[in-house]
C-alpha cells in the first residue's frame, strides 16, 4: 500500500532536467584526437627511425630481442572480444537492463586487467631492455603509453559504472556510457596498430 | 518502500537568511576547490599575466647576453644560458600565451554561447591547477640547473621534461572543455554560424592545438624514456641545438608558432563590429578565414629531425607563403565594416589592432624566409645566377636571428591580443572596467616593446647572428641591435606590468553603476549582469541571429 503511495507521488513530481545532451560523447572525441595523434607522433618516430637504421643496413630489432606472435596476439583477441562487451553495457542501459549493464562493465573490466597482465608478461619475456636501442627505447615507450591508456578507459569504465550503480544513466540518459565504449573501441584499435607495427612488421 | 525524510520546510520569502562570514581558510578552500568558470578564468589570467612579467625578465635577462657575443658571462655561463633560453622561448608560450587565451575562453565563451558554465567544471579546474603546478615545477626544474640541454642535472632535466608534459596534458584538458562547450553547450538557436567570433576562433585553434600539442608531448614523452635510462640512445646525437630541444623545436618555428595567435582574430572580429556600431560583413567569410589560419598553422609535420629537408618541400613553402591570404582577407572585412559604420574610438580595439600589425609583421618575416626557400628551390631547376643574386641574403635567415624575429612578432602579438580582450571584457571578467588612459600607455608599450625585440632581431638575421649561440664572430652592429631588442623587451615587460597595475587599482574603483553592456557589444555575454550571475543568466535565451542583442535593438 505504502508503495503505491509512492508511486503515485513520484508520478505527480516534474522529470529531473536531463544533462546536456552528447555533452560527455563531444568531450571524449576531442580527447581520442588528442589520443590518436600522441601515438600517431610516436608511429610516425618509430617508422622514421627504423627507416634510417633499415636504409643504413643495419639491424633495427636487436638479435637479443626476442617478439614471438603468441603473446602479442592473444592480447589483441582479448582486446577484440571486450569490444561488444563494451557495446553491449550501452545497448543494456539504453534498453533499462541494469542487470546486465553492470555485468558487461565487470566483464570489460576484468579483459582489460587481463589485457595489461599479459602485456607486463610479454614485456618481460621478449628480453628487451628499455635504454639498449632506439628499438627497444621506442617498443617500452608505444607499449607502456598503451597500458596507461587501457587504465584510463578502464578507469573511464569504472567511474561510468559507479554512476550508473547510483542510477545516472537510463533509457533517458546515457551518453557518458556511450562515451566510455567509444574511449575503448579505440583503445583496441591503437592495439591493433601496435600489433601490426611492432609485432607482425617489426 | 516507505517515506523517511521529514518534508523540507518552504522557505519563508520575507525572512532574510542570515549569511556568515566566511573564515579565510574557507574562502581559500572555496577557491581552490571551486568550478566556477569565471572564477577560474580569472586565476587563469592574473597566474599568466604573472608567468609573463618573469618570462619577459628572462628574455632580457638573455638578450643581455646578447649584448656581448664574445663570451657568456652574465648568467654564469653556457649551460645556464641556454636554460634561461629555453625557458623564455617555451615559457612565453606555455606559460604566457597559450593559458591567457585559454583564461578568456574559460571566462566568456561560456557566456558567449549561453551556457550556464563551462563543460566539465571539475576538468577545466584540475586543468588549471595542473598548468599552474607544472608551470612552477617547470620553473624550478630549469633554475635547480635542469632545462633541456645536455649538461645539466639529469634529475633536473627529467623534471623540466615531466613538468613541460604536464603543463601541455592540462592545457589541452582546458582545450576539451571549451571546445566542448562551444560544441555542445549552445543555446538554442547559435548554430556553428551563429557561434560569437572569439569562440569560434578558440574552436579553431583548440583544434590545431588538441593535434599538435600531443605530438610535442610525444617527443617529451620519448625524451624523458630515453633519459631516464642507464644510455641515452636519442638525444646526444646529432648536431644543431643541444639536447632534446632539437626535437621541440618545430614547436616554436613556422608555421606551428601561429597557431598561438589564431585567439586574437577572434578577438579583433569581436571589437570592429562593436566599435563600427554595425554588423560585421561577409561573417562566413570571415570565419572561414580564421579557421583557414589556423588549419594553415599546423605544423607537427615539420620535423627537421626527421625531415631535413621538410623546409624545402612544396607543402611546407605553400603552406607558409599562404598564410597571410587569410590575414589579409580578414583585413579587408574588418576595414570595410569600419568604413560602413560608424567606428569610435576604443582602447581595447586600437591595442588588438597593434596586435595584428604585429602578426602581420611576423607573417612577412615568415614570408621572406620561405621566399629564399623557394627561390632557392628554382635555383636547382636550372643555373640561374641572377636567383643567386635574389636568394642569397634571404637564404642566409634560415637558423639566424630571424627565427627569433618572428617568434617574437607573433607571440608576442598573442599576448596583446590577449591584453586587449582583458580590457574589452573586463566587465565580465572582473565586475570593473579598467581605464583606458592605462589600457592605452600598457598598449603602447606593448606594441612598442615588441616592434624593437623584433625588428632588432631581423635585422640581425640579415647580419648573420645565429638564433641560439653567443659566443661567435658576428658583426659589429650585432651587439648594439641586440641592446635594443632587451630594451624592447624591458619596454613589453613596463607594459605588462602597467597591465597588472591597472587590475590592482581597478579593485578599489566603485563598480555600482557599471552596466550591463557598457561597450555596445552584439552578444549574450552582453546580455547578462557585469559580473554575470552564478549560472551565467537567469533563464535560457534562445537567438535568432549572430548578434542577438542588435536583434533586441531593431538593428539591421
Amino acid at each position: 500500500m505504502a508503495d503505491d503511495d509512492d508511486a503515485a507521488r513520484t508520478a505527480l513530481l516534474p522529470a529531473a532536467t536531463l544533462p546536456r545532451g552528447r555533452t560527455v560523447q563531444v568531450g571524449t572525441a576531442f580527447a581520442i584526437a588528442a589520443v590518436l595523434m600522441y601515438f600517431g607522433g610516436l608511429f610516425g618516430i618509430y617508422l622514421a627511425e627504423r627507416s634510417v637504421v633499415r636504409t643504413a643496413g643495419l639491424e633495427w630489432i636487436p638479435g637479443s630481442v626476442d617478439i614471438q606472435l603468441t603473446a602479442p596476439s592473444i592480447i589483441l583477441w582479448t582486446y577484440i572480444i571486450s569490444m561488444p562487451l563494451a557495446a553491449w553495457a550501452v545497448y543494456a542501459i539504453r534498453r533499462d537492463d541494469r542487470k546486465h549493464a553492470y555485468m558487461a562493465f565487470a566483464l570489460v573490466l576484468l579483459l582489460g586487467a587481463m589485457t595489461i597482465n599479459q602485456a607486463a608478461y610479454n614485456f618481460d619475456s621478449i628480453g628487451a631492455v628499455a635504454d639498449n636501442s632506439r628499438a627497444e627505447t621506442l617498443i617500452f615507450l608505444i607499449g607502456g603509453s598503451h597500458m596507461v591508456l587501457t587504465l584510463v578507459g578502464m578507469l573511464f569504465f569504472l567511474f561510468t559504472a559507479f554512476r550508473a550503480l547510483a542510477g545516472q544513466f537510463s533509457s533517458r540518459y546515457s551518453d557518458a556510457v556511450a562515451a566510455a565504449a567509444m574511449f575503448w573501441y579505440v583503445i583496441v584499435f591503437l592495439y591493433f596498430i601496435i600489433w601490426l607495427l611492432i609485432t607482425v612488421s617489426k | 518502500m516507505t517515506v523517511t525524510d521529514t518534508p523540507p520546510i518552504a522557505a519563508d520569502p520575507t525572512v532574510e537568511t542570515p549569511v556568515l562570514p566566511a573564515s579565510p581558510l574557507v574562502r581559500i578552500a572555496n577557491v581552490i576547490t571551486t568550478g566556477e568558470h569565471k572564477i577560474l578564468g580569472r586565476m587563469y589570467i592574473l597566474s599568466s599575466l604573472g608567468f609573463a612579467l618573469f618570462t619577459l625578465v628572462i628574455g632580457v635577462l638573455v638578450g643581455l647576453e646578447q649584448t656581448d657575443m664574445g663570451g657568456v658571462d652574465i648568467v654564469g655561463g653556457n649551460e645556464a644560458y641556454l636554460q634561461l633560453f629555453f625557458l623564455w622561448r617555451t615559457g612565453l608560450v606555455f606559460l604566457v600565451v597559450v593559458p591567457l587565451f585559454l583564461g578568456l575562453a574559460t571566462s566568456i565563451v561560456p557566456l558567449q554561447v549561453g551556457a550556464p558554465s563551462i563543460a566539465f567544471p571539475r576538468a577545466a579546474a584540475a586543468a588549471f591547477w595542473g598548468w599552474l603546478l607544472g608551470g612552477g615545477l617547470y620553473i624550478g626544474a630549469t633554475m635547480a640547473d635542469g632545462g633541456f640541454n645536455a649538461g645539466g642535472d639529469s634529475d633536473a632535466i627529467e623534471l623540466t621534461i615531466l613538468a613541460m608534459g604536464m603543463m601541455i596534458a592540462s592545457l589541452l584538458l582546458a582545450t576539451v572543455c571549451v571546445m566542448t562547450t562551444v560544441i555542445a553547450q549552445r543555446t538554442e538557436g547559435m548554430s556553428l554560424l551563429r557561434v560569437p567570433m572569439f569562440s569560434w576562433s578558440m574552436l579553431a585553434a583548440g583544434a590545431v592545438w588538441l593535434v599538435s600539442f600531443p605530438v610535442l608531448l610525444a617527443v617529451l614523452a620519448l625524451s624523458w624514456a630515453d633519459l631516464r635510462g642507464d644510455v641515452v640512445v636519442f638525444f646526444e646525437t646529432g648536431s644543431g641545438a643541444p639536447g632534446s630541444l632539437r626535437y621541440l623545436a618545430w614547436a616554436f618555428d613556422y608555421p606551428q608558432v601561429f597557431v598561438y595567435a589564431v585567439p586574437l582574430l577572434g578577438i579583433l572580429a569581436e571589437m570592429v563590429p562593436v566599435t563600427a556600431a554595425r554588423r560585421q560583413a561577409m561573417r562566413s567569410v570571415m570565419m572561414a578565414a580564421i579557421a583557414a589560419f589556423a588549419f594553415l598553422s599546423f605544423g607537427a609535420y615539420a620535423q627537421p629531425v626527421y625531415n631535413a629537408r621538410v623546409a624545402q618541400q612544396p607543402v611546407f613553402v605553400v603552406q607558409n607563403l599562404l598564410l597571410l591570404l587569410p590575414l589579409l582577407v580578414l583585413l579587408g572585412g574588418w576595414a570595410f565594416t569600419l568604413v560602413s559604420g560608424k567606428p569610435k574610438a576604443s582602447v581595447s580595439v586600437g591595442v588588438a589592432g597593434g596586435g595584428l600589425l604585429m602578426l602581420l609583421a611576423g607573417g612577412g618575416v615568415a614570408t621572406l624566409r620561405v621566399f629564399g626557400r623557394l627561390v632557392g628551390g628554382l635555383r636547382e631547376l636550372g643555373d640561374w645566377s641572377w636567383v643567386d643574386d635574389i636568394s642569397d641574403p634571404f637564404d642566409d635567415l634560415v637558423d639566424t636571428a630571424a627565427v627569433a624575429a618572428e617568434f617574437r612578432y607573433v607571440v608576442l602579438a598573442g599576448l596583446i591580443g590577449a591584453v586587449a580582450g582583458v580590457y574589452f571584457w573586463a566587465p565580465k571578467l572582473f565586475g570593473r572596467r579598467l581605464s583606458p588612459a592605462l589600457g592605452g600607455l600598457a598598449g603602447l608599450a606593448l606594441v612598442g616593446g615588441t616592434v624593437l625585440a623584433s625588428l632588432s632581431e631581423m635585422v640581425n638575421g640579415f647580419l648573420d647572428e645565429p638564433d641560439i649561440a653567443t659566443d661567435v664572430a658576428v658583426d659589429s652592429g650585432v651587439e648594439i641591435l641586440n641592446w635594443v631588442a632587451t630594451a624592447g623587451l624591458a619596454v613589453v615587460a613596463l607594459g605588462v606590468l602597467t597591465v597588472l597595475g591597472d587590475l590592482a587599482l581597478a579593485i578599489r574603483r566603485d563598480s555600482s553603476d557599471l552596466d550591463d553592456n557598457p561597450v555596445g557589444g552584439h552578444t549574450l555575454e552582453w546580455a547578462t549582469t557585469s559580473p554575470p550571475p552564478h549560472n551565467n543568466f537567469a533563464a535560457p535565451i534562445a537567438v535568432t541571429s549572430a548578434e542577438p542583442l542588435l536583434d533586441e535593438e531593431g538593428e539591421v
